[in-house]
């Protein structure tokens, strides 16, 4: 066999993609739907089997190929689904009881630190976010620039983010380094 | 941060505001990035923590005008009132046992945990759709519905849960291109209550 291997770790691949796979499949199908993590593991196994197999050239990016698996795939799953549904009539799914309660907490945890910042905070993510204005908007209406708007999101962001980290349960995913900010 | 055109498509992204060919250029560069990777999946984290927060209790006491509805008197807030008693009023004589119409899976995403839901049109159709219709959302007022895809996009707002598509509007749609369209229904002081995902339809060719 002449294929030129590229040299692949494919366990540092797994590991690093992860949960970037998740979150593309939990947007994709609905963050309440229990079938991301079954998804995700199946794409990462395509991968390691396509990679193996000596369909991942290396003259593109290892994360572009990922994207690629994952977005069939998710199709497959909708097409599949939607056939599904047409067929038999819908039952409801039963719900994991133990895991709405963890995330019920999660997000108990998550809403008691928004509601903890400062109300300058408070009000421009209220605005842009739970309202969804436009930056401009909401910058009009709290006499601000649009810029400084987004100022104080990040700053939002950085006064929550240990609670994130702490609470965004498979959403979020921890980052590769781990710089103190 | 080492891309600063793709930060700032974060917001756009996770709000559903990004065309699918921008939302997927999107997607493929967080693939490749793992920088920028973080930086969404960190913004997502953030805004499902503000959704599951709720409405910021000090707001009550900002004076509140919904963008775009800039016409929009003190009349119509005592108007919308009225029309929700009319609508409860309608609501107590239907008929017992008639059965509420069918609304298709399509289209559903919640501000504050309570869906709005879209009716018509989704998915392929056979020609230009002439009414938006939705699901009634409680407490709402006015509705603003918007059709994505042409330039500019359409925008109309309502009270009603459908509204005709203009005539110069529907012959803006061509067959085989996906448009999006979506719902907000905005309280009578002009809060966003719900706002509906982006729900495509195309024109059969």
């Amino acid at each position: 066999m002449d294929h030129p291997k590229p040299d692949v770790d494919l366990d540092e691949v797994v590991a690093r993609f992860r949960p970037v796979v998740g979150f593309k499949v939990r947007r994709a199908i609905g963050s309440d739907n229990p079938d991301w993590e079954d998804l995700t593991n199946e794409v990462l196994a395509q991968t390691i089997a396509k990679v193996k197999a000596g369909e991942f050239r290396g003259d593109s990016k290892i994360g572009t190929f990922i994207y690629t698996i994952t977005v069939r795939r998710i199709v497959d799953y909708i097409r599949e689904k939607t056939r599904i549904a047409r067929r038999f009539p819908a039952e409801a799914e039963a719900p994991d009881i133990g895991e709405r309660a963890e995330k019920e907490e999660r997000a108990r945890h998550l809403a008691a630190a928004v509601a903890s910042l400062p109300g300058k905070y408070r009000e421009v993510l209220d605005l842009y976010y739970y309202q969804e204005l436009s930056r401009e908007e909401t910058a009009r209406r709290l006499g601000l620039t649009p810029a400084r708007v987004s100022e104080r999101v990040h700053y939002a962001q950085k006064l929550l983010r240990k609670s994130i980290r702490e609470n965004a349960g498979p959403l979020f995913a921890p980052p590769s380094d781990s710089r103190k900010d | 941060m080492p891309h600063p055109e793709y930060e700032d498509m974060i917001d756009g992204y996770l709000l559903g505001r990004l065309s699918e060919e921008d939302a997927e250029r999107f997607e493929r560069h967080y693939f490749e990035c793992p920088e920028c990777f973080r930086q969404t999946a960190e913004r997502a984290a953030l805004i499902e923590a503000i959704k599951a927060a709720g409405p910021d209790p000090a707001a009550a006491k900002r004076p509140a005008r919904a963008a775009g509805f800039r016409r929009f008197p003190l009349a119509w807030a005592a108007a919308g009132a009225a029309v929700v008693l009319l609508a409860a009023a309608a609501l107590l004589f239907l008929p017992r046992g008639s059965r509420p119409p069918n609304f298709p899976d399509g289209g559903i995403r919640s501000v504050r945990g309570e869906p709005l839901v879209l009716a018509g049109p989704v998915g392929t159709i056979p020609e230009a759709p002439k009414e938006l219709s939705w699901k009634a959302f409680e407490g709402a007022a006015v509705y603003g519905v918007v059709i994505e895809g042409i330039d500019p996009a359409w925008t109309a707002e309502t009270r009603d849960t459908a509204i005709p598509v203009p005539a110069e509007v529907a012959a803006r749609l061509s067959p085989g291109r996906t448009y999006f369209w979506r719902v907000k229904a905005y309280s009578a002081e002009g809060t966003l209550l719900a706002s509906s995902a982006r729900t495509p339809f195309t024109i059969e060719r």
